[in-house]
Order: structure tokens, then C-alpha cells, then sequence
């Protein structure tokens, strides 16, 4: 006797494998942390030799950025956070052996400015709950049900929605030499970004700055200033 | 295209039934575990050994010593890490660091040859050369953010194993694989390469009486 005739192994077959392939496996997502979220970005003009720069200045409060279209009065990023942001800049960038200038003269600028600026973003999303779809096979049940119908939740609206907010802190590097009058644009020379969730915790998320302001730095080992 | 992706599969898998099937009748139908370890610029991206793998392979007996086989298999890649990756662009460079995770799932569905030494009801070695195409999902995310890309991929697989007799018409099946998916259409890196695999192969194989 065989152990598998030829209809049932072809069905054994098939709902194995369309079980397999309807959706790939990702075994490592999932459990992960706020911290794990965070990214950090640089990127800089190759063609510049940092070398060059021995000084800095940069302006005591941190920009934010907001929509074109947005009035001012609807800023609600928290400024919590600006004192230790613009500390932790100025300090990788002396620990990379700039010197600050503390009042910038303009007839004698230094080598470079650090911007700072933060931008959020609110994001939304729905989850419905796809009962007919997700489980055609129990067509016809119960009676008088089918595809098309499915659980209400008139005192919801249906599914669940989410909401998460993340944010984004920018620091430019710009040598106030590269300036194109007819543009009004002055040259960036690097740029740094740390992209994560917004969280509620000030512990935690001052920890986040602190760690990816520095990894900014890390990662830059080409922003040495020259001696 | 995760559509086109399961019709796709559910062919393969009917296809692979009825020619399993039919080498049942004259020949061996094995279900094998699989481990494998990415090589070449695909350890590049993942590097982690996978211990995710299973292979369901007919091999339909035209001698005593050589068989048409048609296979289909799963590989799944995975691996996290926090390293730094550069980046190049027109007028810039830069990097980008954070926890990252990345991953491939290879579907492998090949047809090929393999040959047998040794009679029949006995331990035979054999060596099998397969070709077909190698369905590649590559997966990668960073942060908040996440890139997957899909695509066939032409495929070969020469295959070197032994099968046991075990009794009850069936065999321990032991091998060692290597897949190599040809680099084509789009990537979530920067660069492209082949998606290139060794497998050690551990299962059963069975007759038809089994």
C-alpha cells in the first residue's frame, strides 16, 4: 500500500508549499526596542579636506522645521531636549579638535558653521480585519454569511488605528567660504542625521541623542580638524 | 506581486506533484532538512548560517543508474547587526549605521540529472547537476524603514550525496548542495551580486511501496 496515493500526496504537496510560499518567513523581526529604530546618517563633499578647518561657531537654539504651508504658532516639538543637543554638537565636534568661537566676527569668520534643526512627522495607520478574506475556506459559514460580510464594530468604526511620531535631528557643516551669492546658497559640507521613534521617556530619549550624536561623529572619521 | 508570487508557487508545487508523483513510480521521492551557509558576495549580506531550510525533490529512474529529478526548496537567510554601511552617491558619500536586520528567502525550483553508483537496495553515492530558477526575496531593514525586492533568477545546482537503505523501501538521504542564482533585476544594495549557497542535505527518501 502506498503511504501517499497520488490525489492526497498532490494535495499534501500543494498545502505545504502554498503554505510556505503565501508569505516568506522573517524569523528576526519583531522585539525590538525604541533604541533599536534609531539610524544614523552622514554624508559629505569628498572633494573637501577637512584638514583645512580648525574653527567653529554655531547659533544657540536648534531650528525647527516645519511645513511650508504651517504657521508657526503650530510648533509643538518640544524644546526639552535643545540644551543638551546643541551641547552634545559642539562638543563632538571640539573632541574632533575644533575650536569654538564663541562671537563669530563677520569680517573674520570661522572655517565652519554647525546647524542645528530637528523635523517631526506624525504618522497613521489602520489595520482592518479581513474575516472573509482571510479565511475564504469558511465560505458558507455561518449560513447566510459569505464573502462580503464580516464583524462590525459600530462603536469603533472598525479595525484599529495607530499613530507614532518620529523625528529627525540634523546637523549641517557649512563653510561660509562656499557661499553662491546668485543662489544665496552656502556650501554644506557634511551632514549628520539621526532618525528615530518619538517616545515619552526624557531619560531615555536624552540617552538616544547621546548616543547618535556621537555615533555621528564616529562614523565620520574624515571630519578631523587639521592641527 | 505577492499574487503573481503564489500562483507561481502553487504551479510549481502541482507541477512538482504530478512529476513526483510519476517518479514514484520508478524511482525515489525525497523530504530533506536543509542548513546552508551563504557564499561569495552573498555572505556579504548575510552572512549567519541557516538553519532554516527544507528541499522536496522526485527523481524518476531512466537506468539503473541514471534520473530526471525536479525539485523544489525554501532557504531562509537571516541576520542582524549593527555594522556601518557606506554609501556613494553622484556628488556625495557618506555612511549609515543602526540596528539592521536582512534577510533572503530563496525558493528554488529546478529540474536536472542525477546519476547513481552502486545497484538498487543498496548505499549509493551520486552526484546531479540541476537548472532552473531560484525565486529571491531579499529583504532589508533599518530603523523605520524597510526595502524588499523580489525576482526569478536563473539557477543551477550540482549536488553531491549518498542515500542508506533504511528498510520499509526507504533511504537516509545525505548530501551536499550548492545553489547559485545568476544576479539580475533589482537590488536592496547598492551592488549586485549572485545569490550563492552551500547546503548540507539531511532527510529520507522513499520508493513506491513505502
Amino acid at each position: 500500500m502506498h503511504f501517499l496515493k497520488k490525489g492526497r500526496f498532490q494535495l499534501f504537496a500543494l498545502l505545504l508549499t502554498a503554505s510556505l510560499a503565501m508569505s516568506a518567513c522573517y524569523p528576526s523581526s519583531g522585539g525590538l526596542s525604541v533604541e533599536d529604530l534609531d539610524v544614523v546618517a552622514t554624508v559629505y563633499d569628498p572633494e573637501v579636506d577637512f584638514s583645512n578647518y580648525r574653527t567653529f561657531a554655531m547659533p544657540d537654539s536648534v531650528v525647527h522645521l516645519l511645513p511650508d504651508d504651517a504657521d508657526p504658532d503650530d510648533d509643538n516639538i518640544s524644546r526639552s531636549f535643545d540644551e543638551l543637543i546643541l551641547r552634545e554638537v559642539a562638543q563632538g565636534l571640539t573632541d574632533l579638535g575644533y575650536v569654538r568661537v564663541l562671537e563669530p566676527d563677520p569680517d573674520n569668520p570661522p572655517d565652519l558653521y554647525a546647524f542645528v534643526s530637528i523635523s517631526t512627522t506624525q504618522w497613521a495607520g489602520y489595520v482592518g480585519y479581513p474575516w472573509w478574506g482571510g479565511w475564504g475556506w469558511y465560505g458558507g459559514y455561518p449560513p447566510g454569511w459569505g464573502p462580503g460580510w464580516g464583524p462590525g464594530y459600530p462603536w469603533y468604526g472598525g479595525g484599529v488605528v495607530y499613530s507614532y511620531e518620529t523625528g529627525t535631528l540634523f546637523v549641517d557643516l557649512v563653510d561660509p567660504e562656499r557661499q553662491d551669492a546668485p543662489t544665496r546658497e552656502i556650501g554644506t559640507t557634511w551632514i549628520g542625521a539621526l532618525n528615530g521613534l518619538l517616545e515619552n521617556s526624557s531619560a531615555g530619549t536624552a540617552t538616544r541623542l547621546n548616543t547618535g550624536i556621537r555615533q555621528m561623529y564616529e562614523q565620520s572619521a574624515y571630519l578631523k580638524a587639521g592641527s | 506581486m505577492k499574487r503573481f508570487t503564489l500562483l507561481t508557487a502553487l504551479f510549481a508545487v502541482f507541477f512538482l506533484g504530478t512529476a513526483v508523483e510519476t517518479a514514484a513510480q520508478n524511482g525515489l521521492t525525497s523530504l530533506t532538512y536543509n542548513v546552508s551557509s551563504a557564499t561569495g558576495d552573498m555572505a556579504k549580506f548575510v552572512d549567519d548560517t541557516s538553519w532554516l531550510g527544507v528541499q522536496i525533490k522526485g527523481s524518476y529512474f531512466k537506468t539503473e543508474n541514471m534520473a530526471l529529478t525536479f525539485s523544489f526548496g525554501w532557504q531562509v537567510f537571516d541576520e542582524s547587526n549593527h555594522d556601518t554601511i557606506a554609501l556613494s552617491f553622484d556628488q556625495a558619500d557618506g555612511d549609515v549605521s543602526g540596528f539592521q536586520t536582512r534577510y533572503v528567502n530563496a525558493f528554488p525550483v529546478l529540474a536536472g540529472v542525477q546519476y547513481f553508483l552502486g545497484e538498487s537496495r543498496a548505499l549509493r553515492p551520486y552526484v546531479g547537476l540541476e537548472a532552473g530558477f531560484n525565486y529571491i526575496i531579499q529583504r532589508f531593514d533599518m530603523g523605520l524603514w524597510s526595502l524588499k525586492e523580489q525576482r526569478f533568477l536563473v539557477a543551477v545546482a550540482p549536488e553531491i550525496g549518498v542515500i542508506v537503505p533504511a528498510g520499509f523501501n526507504s533511504y537516509l538521504v545525505v548530501a551536499g548542495r550548492y545553489d547559485h542564482a545568476f544576479k539580475a533585476g533589482s537590488y536592496v544594495t547598492q551592488e549586485k551580486f549572485d545569490f550563492t549557497y552551500m547546503s548540507l542535505k539531511v532527510g529520507i527518501a522513499w520508493e513506491p511501496g513505502f
